[in-house]
């Protein structure tokens, strides 16, 4: 660069001015933003969210108990009590996540040998308590009932 | 009236918003020339290492995600490349193409993420907010591949978690075209700016025998022009089959490790791009019964599968006795993994060597002798991540 060059674009402030173009020109780009509450981001099916228990299509719960979930979780934020039922079979009788412990990995869904846990697209789980961060069988089943017939995240 | 010179102390941190985190600086200034600088740490101490001793190896691949969080994809593979030189596996070539295109991708995001704070904090807001509509492509691809936007869990010991799907390869290689574009917008932005540049050039500098004196690595270390690389030195993934040039700074000042960290993000669209080139098909999980889960169509079909996986799940894979120490090149510098193993599915011992926490120690050097204000370009320079420094 000339001596000349260099003081023209120093007193004219040429690299300012080079920013500013590009500012300009993006000021009739499209709007990359979202207004969120309204306009809800589109998550795809393998996205990672709430857990989800599913049914058998005679709404017999899928769930065998067997706890592999519980014991593949990195933080241990799975929480599984069974009883025998009359009939000799396994029930269930607490089935909970602590969602606020839970990091979202996906280990318990590879774990589960039946497919009957799986991760939904909910990720607005923010709440104002504790205790309604810790999700129950019943929440779980219907949060996958939701998801009858749509794809969710398999392993 | 006669005025006395007198040092004072001043305590910068943990919550000022320009050292990233929660680092805290205790400066000895005179006037504004600051005399020295001792960082404090441990503000975001989590016990990564112990937390180690009591998972599994497979469960250890989240925890890992929480040291640099802004390059888990980086962090995942550091580790499974450690446990599995341990192990002696061999990774089936897609994954290790596409453990490179999620390393690649995490550091071009961790980059970004840099350069929007590091101009931030020198006074040029806008690059913010033209880094982060890139950053939000990324992250998209992320959750598009592995299903989660930041904490991406990905690479797995013997491959990685799940396969490209065709609606990734194509989203991403179309931003791989036009993403050296926005490079050239961020360029045009702070690059020649003389703002920016008086507030970096000629700041913090390290000279090339004190930066391989202090341990530097990644960026800090090749701006002051040492030639040094792991991807180059000691490939690993699919590093050794692509085609890439190492920036090179040459006065080792904050000017110089910013223009070779934005050119560390053209050379990652130039493997991104080999890599989707080269990649073959096939399987992305290591075909070895004793450390991969099984298939889940298996797993329901027969017994003999179905207890294996239990037994997988329940107990995980045991490592024979033996140590091992990888480093891996990650957007920060060398990430290394020290583990012992006494033959159990938990790791003795699991020392991490983050290059975060090392490259901070060079900062009261670079800081001394320089205004008040130069610790904040020097802090933005060395690129540190609190969640790495602290683990």
């Amino acid at each position: 660069m000339s001596g000349l060059e260099k003081f023209i674009k120093t007193i004219f402030f040429w690299e300012i001015l080079k920013g500013m173009k590009l500012t300009f020109k993006t000021m009739f780009d499209k709007p990359v933003t979202r207004l969120y509450p309204k306009e809800k981001p589109v998550v795809p099916p393998v996205s990672r969210g709430l857990h989800a228990l599913r049914r058998h299509p005679n709404g017999k719960e899928m769930c065998i108990a067997c706890g592999l979930c519980a014991a593949y979780c990195p933080t241990r934020c799975i929480n599984i009590r069974t009883s025998e039922n009359p009939d000799h079979s396994k029930a269930i009788d607490v089935y909970e996540i602590e969602i606020l412990k839970c990091l979202f990995c996906g280990y318990c869904v590879e774990a589960c040998p039946v497919r009957a846990l799986t991760m939904t697209q909910e990720y607005e789980l923010a709440s104002y308590t504790r205790e309604s961060l810790l999700y129950t069988k019943a929440m779980l089943l219907a949060n996958g009932d939701r998801y009858v017939g749509k794809e969710t995240h398999f392993d | 009236m006669a005025t006395t010179s007198k040092e004072i102390t001043v305590n910068m941190g943990p919550q000022h918003p320009s050292t990233h985190g929660v680092l805290r600086l205790i400066l000895e200034l005179d006037g504004e020339t600051v005399v020295s600088c001792a960082p404090h740490l441990g503000y975001l101490h989590r016990g990564s290492e112990k937390l180690a001793e009591n998972r599994t190896y497979q469960q250890i691949v989240p925890l890992t995600d929480r040291f640099d969080y802004l390059s888990c994809g980086n962090n995942n593979l550091a580790y499974a490349i450690a446990v599995e030189k341990l192990m002696g596996i061999e990774v089936p070539e897609r994954a290790d193409y596409l453990r490179t295109i999620v390393a690649e991708l995490s550091r071009i995001s961790s980059h970004l993420l840099w350069l929007a704070t590091h101009a931030a904090d020198i006074g040029a807001v806008t690059v913010l907010l033209y880094t982060l509509r890139e950053r939000e492509e990324i992250l998209e691809l992320f959750e598009l591949l592995t299903g989660a936007r930041l904490t991406v869990s990905y690479v797995n010991i013997g491959g990685v978690r799940r396969d490209a799907t065709p609606e990734f390869i194509a989203r991403c290689k179309d931003f791989m075209s036009r993403f050296p574009a926005k490079i050239d917008d961020y360029d045009t932005l702070i690059m020649e700016n003389r703002i920016f540049v008086g507030r970096t050039k000629g700041i913090g500098i390290i000279s090339y025998d004190e930066a391989i004196d202090w341990g530097l690595t990644g960026g800090s270390l090749r701006g002051s022009g040492v030639d040094y690389d792991l991807r180059k030195a000691a490939p690993y993934a699919a590093y050794d089959r692509v085609e890439f040039d190492v920036p090179l700074g040459k006065t080792g000042d904050v000017y110089d490790r910013y223009i070779i960290r934005v050119e560390e993000m053209r050379q990652s669209v130039r493997i991104i791009n080999q890599c989707f080139r080269d990649m073959p098909d096939g399987p992305v999980k290591a075909d070895i019964p004793t450390v991969s889960l099984p298939p889940k169509d298996r797993v329901m079909a027969d017994i003999e599968t179905l207890a294996h996986h239990f037994v997988l799940v329940s107990k995980g894979f045991t490592v024979a006795p033996g140590e091992v120490y990888v480093g891996c090149e990650v957007p920060k510098g060398e990430l290394g993994f020290y583990i012992v193993s006494d033959g159990s599915s938990s790791p003795l011992r699991m020392k991490v060597r983050s290059p975060s926490f090392v490259n901070l120690q060079c900062l009261p050097r670079m800081v001394k002798g320089h205004m008040i204000a130069d610790i904040v370009s020097c802090i933005g320079s060395i690129d540190i991540v609190l969640g790495e420094v602290d683990r």
